[in-house]
């Protein structure tokens, strides 16, 4: 971490300074974790895309206002919610789209097609695993900000708490604290959603849907 | 945690599942200290459950990991040079069904109803693909594809019903032209809703971010 952190205050320095190539490296440094920010925080009907190239515009365009370089972080998180709160409230407040609810395979409405399945074994194996994490995702989405996104901050490569406590401005403690709530919280929504009834359970597991 | 000199057993042991939950929770972060792990290792010697509960919660920590990997693979794509770019390859799937609909009756209405040159510009309006004029310069009928393509992909397009005939009008030529509604079924939430059948307004998803030049 040591060095790392030693490195991105030459960038910042560099970036603040209009270095460009400072500024592509300071941003792939950081994309990912500013990815699991917009991905806890983004309306739903936006794509994670579109609002990650909307930080990136403003990154470039503001960094020379950064007065600090240790405050990098929490300054780019703002940056980050900004852009997601920005596009939250231009989104027509009385109809609007919805796309990730209907991108679990699990959770198709009536009437959609999904994909042929091939039949063999391996393969519907691995299609079933990535639905179960895709509905471990989908259930971590549905926990109260304050716990979600830690929790996302914690999967990307590994964010140790240190780098995550940096990022959102808070003590180790809470952040440990808060890591370990919203997974309990997890496993409990994940226990009660086992025991709900499936309506889809009529027909052959393997035939394709 | 070994501070408490309740003599209760109740309270002791509870005391120390909460020392072995913030063990594990440290231990599946890789933030678990030497110490913690002798604890831990010391714990589990007296409760092997522990052993097991510490594999899952792992296993179910990789899982969340890879799904989010997964999620947010496409932010390694989003570099500072490429924001213009992208945008604009954006833009034919977020271009609106139902303006995907009125160029393609129009599209359609030109052509005599003649589907099978698909490829084929129309002079006066949007050069065919091929036609050297940008690879962006798709026809009409790509760019409905795309929308409906897009549309499935990310699971608000459910399919396109059959068309309804409007009018036929013969031509000079001897073929017909004809006037017709394409229909697409599409997913929508609503604050409040419409009753089924009624007419509704067409849902925008990015209204008021035309401001940026990319949408709709």
């Amino acid at each position: 971490m040591g060095s790392r952190d030693s490195t991105d205050e030459e960038l910042i320095t560099r970036a603040r300074e209009g270095d460009r190539a400072a500024q592509h490296q300071l941003w792939r440094f950081h994309r990912r974790w500013v990815a699991a920010i917009v991905l806890a925080h983004r309306p739903r009907s936006i794509e994670l895309d579109d609002l990650l190239q909307d930080v990136a515009l403003k990154f470039i365009g503001k960094i020379h206002t950064l007065r600090e370089s240790r405050a990098f972080r929490p300054w780019l998180r703002q940056i980050t919610l900004n852009v997601c709160r920005g596009a939250g409230r231009s989104i027509k407040s009385t109809l609007r789209l919805v796309s990730d609810d209907r991108r679990d395979a699990t959770h198709r409405e009536p009437g959609s097609v999904a994909a042929p399945v091939p039949a063999t074994g391996g393969v519907h194996q691995q299609l079933e695993r990535r639905e179960a994490a895709e509905r471990l995702l989908q259930q971590a989405l549905t926990l109260p900000i304050a716990y979600r996104e830690p929790l996302l901050l914690r999967c990307v490569r590994s964010m140790s708490y240190k780098q995550i406590s940096d990022v959102l401005g808070l003590p180790l403690t809470t952040v440990e604290t808060r890591l370990a709530r919203a997974r309990r919280m997890l496993r409990q929504e994940i226990s009660a959603a086992a025991d709900r009834p499936r309506v889809e359970s009529a027909g052959d597991p393997a035939e394709p849907r | 945690m070994t501070t408490n000199m309740s003599p209760d057993n109740n309270d002791a042991s509870s005391e120390q599942e909460l020392e072995a939950e913030r063990l594990l929770e440290r231990i599946v972060d890789s933030e678990a200290s030497s110490e913690d792990r002798a604890r831990f290792e010391l714990l589990a010697d007296r409760e092997s459950l522990l052993w097991r509960t510490l594999a899952l919660r792992q296993q179910e920590m990789a899982v969340l990991a890879e799904s989010v990997a997964q999620r947010i693979e496409g932010a390694e794509q989003i570099d500072l040079s490429l924001g213009d770019e992208r945008r604009r390859i954006n833009l034919p799937v977020t271009l609106s069904g139902w303006a995907a609909v009125v160029i393609l009756g129009l599209w359609w209405g030109l052509l005599g109803g003649g589907g099978g040159e698909g490829g084929r510009g129309v002079d006066g309006l949007l050069p065919a693909a091929n036609s050297g004029a940008g690879a962006l310069a798709l026809t009409a009928q790509e760019y409905f594809r795309k929308y409906l393509e897009a549309g499935r992909r990310e699971g608000l397009v459910i399919g396109e019903l059959d068309p309804i005939l409007l009018q036929t009008e013969p031509m000079s030529d001897g073929r017909h032209r004809i006037r017709f509604v394409r229909r697409i079924e599409e997913y929508a939430v609503v604050e409040s809703p419409p009753a089924v059948g009624e007419k509704t307004e067409t849902p925008h998803a990015t209204e008021g971010r035309q401001e940026e030049g990319a949408r709709f």
